[in-house]
């Protein structure tokens, strides 16, 4: 996943502060991650801080990183008045601060020649490379940002949680919230004033703006919302009779205003609607449990959305921010040549999912520049397993497995912290155990014992990875023998976590039919026949579920 | 919880204020939405167009009139409002006669045409058109009288016609003198004789107004008719005769005694020991003339719908019925409110029972798979599916229920969106208004119950005292689910319990027959199993609780004070007739021929089958056993039973319950109109303030409960 990590109010993301790498006349212009390849590692003085578990590794003055730092921390609160902290994912994060004086200039040689292998350079062919001033990319289990910064411009500016930053926390929280409280809140992120003081959102926009100004002009004018039921429901847009654009638009547009309703003081809803919100996302969405929260059912939710409607669309909404608390500095210490190596190849390695999605052609050298900031601690002897989780999973990006399975296989010996890491090696494991194996050939408990271990791992690590889950189900489903309880308490528990995503929740829930827990598997069954995305899903679901109930 | 305030009076005229919509329509091609809405004292027609931009066009009718004594205005009202086909909307204010009787007399019966965006506007008919004219046996000239009418419908499969029909009557007339007074002689004894005026049915072009009489019909009752404008349904309605039989006419005929009716043989004939028994009546012909639907609850408990072949002399298969509920009212009225017909396609489409709470039969798949879409669209509340394009592409709907009054939408199926169109009351903000619930429960003796009760979203006590309601009417009327009242009520912190008790109509004979188990303690206990059953689940101070009731629920409500004074505290009672038996006595007749009060006598019919002493049964029969204090709410000058016997009660209550009160109401009142509601709900507040808020109620000690 990759995005913007913050932005800025001003116009700065709009590439201002990208440097061309070739002057060219004009031609093709490639955006790329930026290269931190105009020195060596140790050549510049890096310091490095932590905070909430959050690591920096900054190149910028110390003064210019603390601000950084702080402003972040502000935006964070920010976003807490519109989405409580308990309901993001938490992912460990890496960020590098480098200061927007160094960053590649025109000419760059050591740049260019790093990209010299690939067509940028072909005659008649000139293309111009922006880096990327100011870059998220999500792995599996943490986030990498980097951002070049400027110190007359960030102090004057605030940053925000982009969108899309905001967007990736909420679909990876778990357990799974519904779809409908994400959309809702993204709407809200969308309409966040930029130019107020706290968080103020802007009237709410109701389907298109020449809409909204009808609206306005007439409160009783004709509008459809969803009944509140079809707007909580999974499947409101399944099928051609629910998918044409004026429903979806409607469904997209009615989220929000359920959420800013919640959130509006006026409505006094707002702990209800969290409330609710935590429940939803730990069971599913009924009348029953709505009106536990908020006191009234569903016809009178959709009544009252309907009417809230003229007043959203007139004023702005000022939301109500906790206390702020006194920001404390954290203190900058001189990154060590193993810190500088571990944040920024963890980050170089980030870059390469990202280039090879976006301009495959420059891929190579990214993986060169990764394996090459990882490698030189490795080969002075370093073993610390973060670094060496990171090598492994840097060879399997690369595709070299073969390098990559002894790297994970020291990293998790060594206790590597990385879900990620533990899945990659677990899937190769099961990959090879397979390999050249009929597809319903089971296998004995000491056979995927290889496959289980290092699982076990993973389901104890955050954050929690379904796919982790899936597998763990997968490997017990191709044994015939007893499923340990501790293995099951792992897969129940990763049910509840993913109960949303079908494909996590229908294995799981195979597994728990053939230990005998039918009632959590049907529970699983129920939620994530509502979650599957196409017909044979919900037959393979519907079939499970009809062989669970009793006998007429 | 926070204290309850006084009820405002901005309140109590937001919740009385008229609604809108109390009609609307859609257009046949699902384009258009035509609804009334009252502006400024005045009643408008709103034409509203489905598409973007939902252009209105606005169209004023009539203002609003004047109440006698009062400064506040009577809402007018539309008696028809439909559309004649997709661009073509009719509609017809009510009709009144102005000024004394006579050639200056005014007959106002206009029925109007506009197209849907405004123009063509055109004066259907009027007064003029509908007059009759009698062979006047005192001047033997003839004379031209005003006829009322009443808006038949659109013929099949003509939508640019219209069918009025101008109702005739049997006028009493005196016929001239013998000549004995020229002579000096004593005056002879006048006769009043009946003389006829007939009725006639009109076909109305409507577009040009062009008026065609379809025929003259003398008859002293009711006709129906036909989707061809033939009048082939009777409902002889006699002055002297409490028989009133029912007749198809015109071809094929059909005799309700006829051999093949079977069971049904023989009760096509009302009469008031039948009135509230096993009886049938027609209701209407299907597009298909020899197709006739009535009402039925001929060995069975509930009324159902049911069809008969005039050409094969059968019963068809159809069988609309519920178990519980009447899908008819007592009465027919022509053209059917209950039969449900799909124009388009020439078919019935349903049955839609009567009643406060409205419930729907669908014969039509269709119509049925859209019911419960729409139904599960709008859990808990009430879904009217009430019209729909020929297309079936938009269906309109009024959902009612919880805090809403109603609220008009157009489900647009290929979208699946349900667009609203309009609230029946906007400037009521559902969050400050009291939730309502409905409850069903069987009682320790099997009686099902069902009612409504009101929660008040604040109160002044915790626990919050409590008033339960009975029906009102006799046979009574169960409760509707959007109550202004109970809105008030729950404003002044009280919890609010309708009840639909034993003896109310419109679920079956049973329910409505066993009030005749004890015409007063039966609905008495069903309150109190009531009680025990509400507070068992919502917090209620039974030490503070009072009865209310308008009409005969009103005379329950002062009688439970009477038979159970332990329970009740205090009672309301509005217009009650508080002497049962004086108030079924038959009036003085006059000289102009024995006329027979039907409803009266049937009335009287059903009570005597419980054997009760109607005069027992009255208050104050027993001396000294009324103790507590009722509000009593009395129209004043009509000088009947109900104003005298409340007067009495009043007599006594001055000496012993001196917190009672006595408010003589007016015509602004009875008609709900705001002011008049909020003068009236400011007294009962003071008196529930004195009666049960009153600190000094001894609210019982404390008990452990083991």
């Amino acid at each position: 996943m990759i995005g913007r990590a913050v932005t800025w109010r001003c116009a700065l993301l709009v590439g201002g502060a990208s440097t061309p790498l070739v002057a060219q006349p004009p031609g093709p212009v490639v955006e790329l991650p930026p290269m931190i390849v105009n020195e060596t590692i140790g050549s510049a003085h890096w310091l490095y801080t932590e905070v909430h578990g959050d690591e920096y590794l900054s190149r910028c003055p110390p003064k210019l990183t603390l601000e950084f730092i702080a402003k972040r921390e502000r935006a964070w609160q920010r976003l807490h008045a519109l989405v409580p902290d308990e309901f993001l994912a938490h992912l460990s994060s890496i960020t590098i601060l480098a200061d927007a004086a160094v960053a590649p200039k025109a000419g760059d040689m050591v740049a260019q020649d790093v990209l010299r292998p690939t067509p940028l350079q072909t005659p008649g062919r000139a293309v111009a490379v922006h880096y990327l001033p100011n870059l998220r990319i999500d792995d599996r289990d943490q986030a990498g940002f980097f951002s070049y910064l400027d110190d007359t411009e960030l102090a004057q500016m605030e940053l925000a949680i982009t969108a899309d930053y905001l967007r990736s926390l909420l679909e990876r929280r778990t357990p799974m919230l519904p779809p409908w409280l994400t959309a809702g809140l993204l709407v809200l992120r969308s309409q966040i004033s930029p130019n107020e003081t706290g968080v103020t959102l802007r009237p709410f926009l109701w389907m298109s703006p020449e809409e909204s100004r009808a609206l306005l002009r007439d409160p009783a004018r004709p509008r459809a919302l969803l009944p509140a039921g079809e707007m909580f429901a999974p499947d409101a847009l399944r099928g051609a009779e629910n998918s044409q654009p004026r429903r979806v638009l409607t469904l997209r547009a009615q989220v929000g205003l359920f959420a800013r309703w919640a959130l509006d003081p006026r409505n006094g809803a707002r702990a209800a609607f969290w409330k609710f919100a935590r429940l939803a996302s730990e069971q599913r969405v009924t009348e029953e449990l709505f009106a536990q929260c908020f006191g009234f059912g569903f016809s009178d939710l959709r009544d009252r959305l309907n009417d809230y409607l003229p007043l959203a669309i007139k004023d702005p909404l000022r939301l109500a921010e906790d206390p702020v608390p006194q920001f404390a500095a954290p203190e900058l210490l001189d990154a060590t040549p193993l810190a500088i190596a571990r944040l920024r190849g963890t980050w170089e390695r980030l870059e390469i999912s990202y280039v090879r999605r976006t301009h495959p052609e420059f891929v190579e050298s990214y993986i060169i520049q990764a394996r090459r900031t990882l490698r030189e601690p490795y080969e002075r002897g370093e073993k610390n397993a973060w670094l060496l989780a990171e090598l492994g999973l840097c060879e399997f990006d690369a595709g070299d497995l073969a390098a990559g399975q002894p790297l994970l296989d020291d990293a998790l010996a060594a206790g590597a912290p990385r879900p990620q890491a533990a899945y990659a090696l677990a899937r190769l494991r099961f990959a090879q155990l397979r390999r050249d194996q009929p597809p319903d050939r089971f296998f004995s408990a000491a056979e995927i014992a290889p496959i289980v271990e290092p699982l076990r791992i993973a389901v104890q690590l955050a954050p929690p990875l379904p796919e982790v889950f899936s597998l763990l189900a997968d490997a017990w489903l191709q044994t015939r023998g007893p499923i340990p309880p501790a293995d099951l308490v792992a897969l129940a528990r990763g049910g509840k976590l993913f109960a949303m995503d079908p494909v996590v929740s229908y294995r799981i829930a195979l597994v728990l039919v053939r230990a005998g827990r039918r009632a959590e598997a049907g529970e699983l069954l129920e939620t994530g026949i509502e979650y599957a995305t196409d017909d044979p899903m919900r037959a393979r679901f519907a079939q499970l579920r009809s062989a669970l109930a009793p006998a007429p | 919880m926070t204290a309850a305030r006084a009820t405002t009076r901005e309140q109590v005229v937001m919740l009385f204020k008229p609604f809108l919509a109390e009609q609307v329509t859609l257009s046949p091609d699902g384009s258009h939405v035509a609804y009334t809405e009252h502006v400024k004292d005045e009643l408008d027609v709103v034409i509203l167009a489905l598409a973007e931009p939902y252009a209105k066009v606005r169209i004023a009718v009539e203002d609003d009139t004047d109440v006698r004594f009062s400064q506040e205005k009577r809402r007018s009202t539309l008696r028809f409002l439909r559309w004649a086909g997709p661009n073509r909307l009719v509609f017809a204010p009510r009709e009144e006669l102005v000024g004394p009787a006579g050639p200056r007399q005014k007959h106002f019966a206009p029925i109007f045409a506009i197209d849907a965006d405004g123009k063509n506007p055109r004066t259907l008919l009027n007064g003029p058109d509908l007059v009759g004219q009698i062979n006047n046996p005192a001047t033997f000239e003839t004379d031209d009288r005003p006829r009322f009418s009443r808006i038949v419908g659109f013929p099949a499969g003509a939508r640019d016609h219209l069918l009025v029909q101008a109702l005739g009557d049997t006028l009493m007339m005196q016929p001239p003198s013998l000549g004995v007074a020229e002579t000096g002689g004593p005056h002879a004894p006048s006769i009043a004789v009946p003389v006829m005026l007939p009725t006639t049915l009109f076909k109305v072009d409507v577009r040009t107004g062009k008026l065609d009489p379809l025929g003259d019909e003398f008859l002293n009752g009711e006709l129906g008719y036909d989707w061809q404008g033939r009048s082939r349904i009777s409902y002889a309605k006699p002055f002297f005769s409490l028989e009133r039989p029912f007749a198809i006419v015109g071809s094929p005929e059909l005799k309700f005694d006829e051999p093949w009716l079977g069971p049904l043989a023989g009760h096509f004939t009302t009469t008031p020991q039948n009135y509230f028994g096993e009886r049938a009546f027609p209701l209407g012909f299907d597009p298909d003339p020899n197709v006739l639907y009535f009402a039925s609850n001929v060995g069975r408990d509930t009324f159902g719908v049911y069809a008969l072949n005039l050409i094969t002399r059968q019963r068809t298969d159809l069988a609309l019925e519920l178990a519980h509920v009447d899908l008819t009212p007592l009465e027919p009225d022509y053209p059917s409110r209950q039969l449900v017909f799909d124009e388009a396609r020439g078919q019935l489409a349903g049955v839609r029972s009567p009643g406060p709470q409205p419930i729907a039969v669908w014969r039509d798949p269709e119509l049925a798979a859209a019911q419960r879409t729409l139904e599960k669209k709008f859990p808990q509340r009430t879904v009217e599916l009430l019209e729909w394009s020929d297309d079936r592409a938009a269906f309109l709907l009024r959902v009612t229920g919880g805090t809403e009054p109603g609220r008009y939408f157009v489900w647009q199926k290929p979208d699946n969106l349900v667009l609203e169109i309009l609230r029946s009351a906007p400037w009521l903000d559902a969050s400050n208004l009291h939730m309502t619930e409905s409850f069903a429960f069987d009682t320790a003796d099997g009686i099902h119950l069902t009612g409504y009760v009101t929660l008040p979203r604040t109160t002044r006590l915790n626990p919050p005292p409590a008033v339960i309601c009975f029906a009102d009417g006799f046979p009574a009327r169960p409760h509707a689910e959007f109550d202004r009242e109970a809105q008030v009520l729950a404003e002044m912190g009280l919890i609010v319990i309708r009840l639909n008790h034993r003896g109310v109509g419109g679920f079956g004979r049973a329910h409505r027959d066993a009030i005749l188990a004890g015409l007063d303690r039966a609905p008495i206990d069903d309150a109190l199993a009531t009680l025990d059953w509400i507070a068992a689940r919502h917090s209620i101070d039974r030490k503070r609780v009072a009865t209310l009731g308008h009409g005969f629920g009103g005379y329950l409500a002062v009688r439970a004070l009477e038979l159970r004074p332990d329970a009740f505290r205090c009672a309301v009672a509005d217009n009650a007739p508080l002497a049962p038996g004086r108030w079924l006595q038959v009036p003085p007749t006059t000289d102009m021929g024995q006329q027979v009060d039907f409803t009266l006598e049937a009335n009287r019919a059903f009570l005597q089958r419980s054997g009760a002493d109607l005069a027992a049964l009255a208050v104050l029969a027993q001396p000294d056993t009324l103790t507590h204090a009722v509000f009593q709410i009395v129209n004043a000058g009509r000088s009947d039973a109900i104003e005298t016997t409340n007067r009495e009660v009043r007599s006594h209550l001055k000496k012993i319950a001196t917190d009672s009160d006595y408010v003589e109401v007016n015509a602004a009142y009875t008609a709900g109109l705001p002011e008049a509601r909020m003068q009236l709900y400011a007294r009962l507040e003071v008196f529930f303030n004195l009666n049960l808020y009153d600190y000094q109620v001894k609210v019982g000690e404390t008990k452990e409960i083991k």
